[in-house]
């Protein structure tokens, strides 16, 4: 299980998954023209996740723009996620939005709903 | 005709479409953006920081600078994936964006290869019979299934696009040859539903 540590650009999010600092974030805009080269590798990381060495998982997203192909890859992980959650990890999301940005909040809501895991929605002030 | 002589026909249609839609501006329209040939990731990044920068200036609210991004980053991901390229490896296709008294308005058209028309059409009129409050249910229901293609594209762009437009386009597919026709877009983002 590798960490993931990808710097943001202006279609991709910062990605950082790191097993030591246990900071699990994906943050930005992300309208990838290829978006399985971005999320494959966070997939991966999570069905590796050894639940038996890792109990918790902290998990933060803070979007902007975000495509249609990139909220099915999203949607992905955090359903594995819940799979390993009915495993007995303990997962805590964080939901970072824009205070006015309801589409980012229906959003998550959205993927709180077919996943079956309560995200904690933390409202950002607009800039 | 032969193809070369098929793909002239379809570029000089879609020239005349484009400066069609420019001549029927009104005197106060803004164009905000405007671009015809080939589309990739490196113009959508242009077009999406140019609409950013402008609709800041505009002090537009967040919501609609959000809605409108999205919109064109579905249509555009639509031209680069489905467009059809010429036997020199341009797209032909164009998108415009035009500031109005009403809102705002996305113009997008590409070429498609006319064996396409038909499920075109019939993905087209699947979404339309669905009424526009159950879109989102929809969307919601696709992303749990989804049909990823061997670009790694969930082909989701026409439903995001019917859902966050609220069913507010038109949509035409005008056949130019035998193989070639024209898809276009009107999609329009309007002021009374973003206060």
């Amino acid at each position: 299980m590798e960490n993931i540590n990808r710097i943001e650009a202006a279609d991709c999010p910062e990605i950082n998954f790191d097993k030591k600092s246990k900071i699990f974030r994906i943050a930005g805009n992300s309208y990838p023209e290829n978006c399985e080269t971005i999320y494959e590798p966070i997939k991966n990381f999570i069905e590796n996740y050894n639940v038996e060495e890792n109990k918790i998982l902290n998990l933060e997203f803070q979007f902007n723009l975000i495509n249609s192909t990139s909220i099915v890859y999203i949607a992905q992980i955090i359903m594995k996620i819940a799979e390993l959650a009915q495993k007995g990890l303990q997962v805590s999301i964080k939901w970072l939005y824009d205070i006015n940005d309801e589409e980012l909040l229906d959003l998550g809501n959205k993927l709180s709903s077919i996943s079956n895991l309560p995200f904690e929605y933390v409202k950002l002030k607009e800039e | 005709m032969s193809l070369a002589e098929e793909h002239i026909k379809c570029e000089n249609q879609i020239l005349a479409d484009y400066h069609a839609i420019k001549e029927s501006l009104k005197k106060d329209d803004v164009i905000i953006c405007q671009h015809i040939g080939t589309f990739n990731q490196h113009i959508l990044i242009s077009i999406i920081s140019l609409l950013d920068h402008t609709l800041v200036q505009n002090g537009e609210y967040l919501s609609i600078k959000k809605r409108l991004s999205y919109l064109v980053i579905e249509c555009i991901h639509n031209i680069i994936f489905h467009s059809n390229i010429t036997s020199d490896k341009n797209q032909l296709a164009y998108l415009l964006i035009i500031k109005n008294e009403l809102g705002y308005t996305i113009y997008a058209s590409n070429a498609m290869e006319t064996k396409n028309i038909v499920m075109l059409e019939a993905k087209i009129n699947d979404l339309l019979a669905i009424k526009k409050s159950a879109l989102s249910n929809l969307f919601k229901k696709k992303i749990q299934t989804p049909e990823i293609n061997e670009n790694g594209y969930a082909g989701l762009g026409l439903l995001t696009i019917m859902d966050k437009s609220g069913k507010d386009f038109n949509y035409k597919i005008a056949k130019v040859s035998q193989t070639f026709a024209l898809f276009h877009l009107e999609i329009n983002i309007n002021y009374k539903n973003y206060q």
